[in-house]
């Protein structure tokens, strides 16, 4: 038994990507823009460029002129490692990477400036993950061949309006239309040696996809002040209301074990529709910059964003399954039922803070850098809190810098933005009810480049 | 990653406490938001800068030479109708001014970067408004078609030979080799002329000009004619030979068709204002 849940085990665990194709516990997982990617996203109480029309619509209205601005990653690319994940066999653990990659334009803007008033008119991915991945692993008593397929982005785009109230105070608005899409496949196929004879007596074969659908309003505001000259404070506020959702799986497998006469085989399907619309936390934004001369600003942002108000589909959502033929293992469909019920498919998102500092200075007028530190905390609940199926809990931090060459008409960047964290997957078991955790770390480093 | 982010910080600081000596002195009053990047100027800002100050060195030379009439009233009148026509005429980015110098000699000037002089004695010459914007148009023309730099051989503005860098290198280090170019600029106002086809070049631009904003283009071939017929005194010295240039103008007004009394000539207005 032991044997069999730990290919059970392997298996959620291989499919963790599942959690990062929905990583709605992060907010801060992608920067955009040049200057902004430079100072760590660190923009609330600076964003006088186009970038700023969605940091802070409010900021566009110091925008310097009329501009049209682009970005995007030249190269981007994340990595998981989760650790002491239980081998078929033994008390032997190992540990599992999964890598994606992708090349992104990533933001696209344009900037018109009237007297009193600047409006914009953006298109950005805040959030994206492509990854393709053929895994074979074989160590004699069990092998293992994986083949991944998973493609998932958010979209915005939308028109901003920034309006100057007085030399000191400006407010701005935006309006998002949020599109998002995603889909997944794998098929995944185990041979392993049950009874520890050398040979490969049991198999297991899955089948898995899904799809994302939703579409949605970001709408935000946005207030720069400043009381005095050289520092300014900025305030935004921001929403996604998701008004039309769709979220769809079909999993199956068989498993055949022909040693023993109590040995199992059978198979199961499962599949589920879910049209509830995911709840996304409300964002309060606070920005102080210092801008001490014309060649440098240091910008501090704390963002907040609010817990959940209702329960939000995790990943997939598992609930309506219809489970036509459970493993051996789960004695009956009533079983597989209460099993079901008796689990919170759903994951509640706490209330979480993020932080970020940043630099931006001169060497002469034609060239500048920018460096920028920030958090990308989780608001997934600690172990025990959730009964959710399988979530990972990682709290980021990262690290970026710019370099930007100035000419008089236009600007090119380029920097490279780091993330590191380290946290723990979290698995809710129900044979037995228990509680399992991983280490797991993640990573990503992106190379990005921008002309404004 | 903290301790590499603090390092880095510190960097950062460290160069970004001394880049403020950069800043270019006069930009100080800018909006504390502007950055230092905002200060870069184009090749072409620099070109029409440097273009500026070079016509101004040429014109402080003749006005050293002549008078400057301090006549409120003319000056005005001069400095509209100049104004109105480098409006639609003129370089954008040149702010230009309109003097009048004391001085019987008929004779107008174009120092470069928006300096336009005409004389007292071309004043007296003129009979209405339209031959005075056709004078003033003429000096544009020179101004707009760079005529003096290109002469100077300082008009290529891809090659190291333009006035930028010229007024630069001879700026830092032989600041007596600009005093010549400006003399030598003077010479060619004032005694050498520019070369006939510069004038020819103005000249068309002239008639076309006139024809454009609703003046009477052959006001301006009849105040040539006049110049000629003023005591064997051409209009100046510096110009070709007047006859050629009346001939080559009402060639092409003939052959674009331009009819003799089309537009406006302002003969009242004129007199009302221009009393030397």
């Amino acid at each position: 038994m032991w044997k069999f849940n730990s290919i059970i085990i392997l298996n959620i665990l291989i499919l963790l990507p599942k959690i990062v194709m929905s990583d709605d516990t992060h907010y801060k997982d992608m920067l955009f823009g040049g200057r902004a990617a430079g100072m760590g996203g660190t923009y609330i109480a600076i964003s006088d460029d186009t970038a700023g029309c969605f940091y802070n619509p409010a900021g566009t209205i110091y925008a310097y002129e009329d501009s049209i601005s682009g970005s995007g990653n030249a190269f981007f690319s994340q990595k998981y490692n989760i650790e002491d994940i239980p081998k078929p066999l033994g008390e032997e653990t190992g540990s599992y990477e999964r890598v994606g990659e992708s090349f992104l334009a990533n933001f696209f803007g344009i900037l018109r400036k009237h007297d009193d008033f600047t409006y914009c008119f953006v298109y950005l991915i805040p959030e994206t993950n492509s990854e393709h991945q053929f895994l074979s692993i074989n160590e004699n008593v069990w092998q293992y061949e994986l083949d991944w397929n998973l493609e998932d982005t958010s979209y915005l785009a939308g028109p901003s309006l920034a309006y100057s109230f007085s030399d000191s105070i400006s407010w701005g608005v935006g309006l998002f239309y949020h599109y998002r899409s995603g889909r997944f496949n794998n098929t995944e196929h185990t041979n392993y040696d049950f009874d520890s004879d050398g040979i490969q007596d049991t198999s297991a074969n899955f089948f898995h996809r899904g799809e994302i659908k939703e579409h949605g309003i970001l709408y935000k505001l946005g207030l720069q002040w400043n009381p005095v000259d050289e520092i300014v404070f900025g305030f935004v506020f921001d929403q996604t209301v998701i008004q039309n959702s769709l979220y769809t799986k079909v999993s199956s497998g068989t498993a055949h074990n022909w040693i023993y006469s109590n040995g199992y085989s059978g198979g199961y399907q499962l599949a589920s529709e879910n049209k509830s619309h995911r709840s996304v936390p409300i964002h309060y934004g606070f920005g102080v910059a210092y801008y001490p001369s014309p060649s440098t600003i240091y910008a501090i942002d704390i963002d907040y964003y609010s817990s959940t108000s209702t329960n939000i589909p995790f990943g997939f959502p598992n609930n309506n399954y219809t489970v036509i033929l459970p493993f051996s293992q789960v004695e009956s469909a009533e079983t597989a039922e209460a099993i079901n019920n008796s689990f919170s498919q759903t994951l509640r998102l706490s209330e979480t803070y993020n932080y970020s500092i940043g630099l931006e200075t001169y060497i002469n007028a034609e060239n500048s850098l920018s460096v920028g530190f920030f958090s990308n905390n989780t608001s997934a609940p600690d172990a025990g809190e959730s009964t959710a199926y399988y979530y990972d809990h990682i709290d980021m931090i990262g690290l970026s810098g710019a370099y930007s060459s100035h000419t008089p008409n236009s600007t090119f960047t380029t920097g490279l933005v780091l993330t590191k964290g380290e946290g723990n997957l979290i698995v809710n078991h129900f044979l037995p009810r228990k509680i399992n955790t991983f280490p797991i770390s993640r990573s990503s480093w992106a190379l990005f480049i921008a002309v404004n | 990653m903290m301790k590499i982010t603090l390092l880095i910080f510190i960097f950062i600081f460290s160069i970004s406490k001394n880049t403020y000596a950069d800043t270019i002195e006069n930009e100080k009053d800018q909006h504390f938001r502007t950055r230092l990047s905002k200060f870069i100027k184009s090749d072409e800002q620099n070109l029409l800068e440097s273009e500026i100050v070079f016509g101004r060195g040429i014109a402080s030379k003749l006005l050293g030479k002549y008078e400057l009439l301090k006549d409120e009233k003319i000056n005005d009148y001069i400095s509209k109708v100049g104004t109105g026509i480098a409006a639609q005429f003129g370089r954008k980015p040149i702010k230009y001014f309109f003097g009048i110098l004391i001085s019987e000699e008929i004779n107008a000037f174009a120092t470069s970067g928006g300096y336009i002089f005409i004389t007292t004695g071309t004043l007296k010459t003129l009979e209405n408004e339209a031959q005075l914007a056709g004078v003033l148009v003429h000096e544009i023309s020179h101004d707009r078609r760079k005529h003096m730099i290109e002469n100077l051989n300082l008009k290529d503005t891809t090659s190291e030979q333009n006035i930028y860098s010229a007024f630069n290198i001879l700026g830092s280090a032989v600041r007596t080799a600009l005093e010549k170019l400006n003399l030598i600029a003077f010479q060619i106002l004032t005694e050498k002329g520019l070369p006939e086809n510069d004038e020819f070049e103005a000249d068309k631009d002239t008639v076309q000009t006139l024809h454009k904003i609703g003046y009477n283009p052959y006001s301006y071939v009849n105040f040539l004619e006049k110049t000629l017929s003023i005591s064997k005194k051409t209009f100046s010295s510096t110009h070709p030979s007047t006859e050629l240039r009346i001939q080559k103008l009402n060639e092409f007004l003939f052959s674009n068709k331009i009819q003799k009394n089309s537009g406006k000539i302002n003969k009242d207005r004129f007199n009302s204002y221009v009393e030397i």
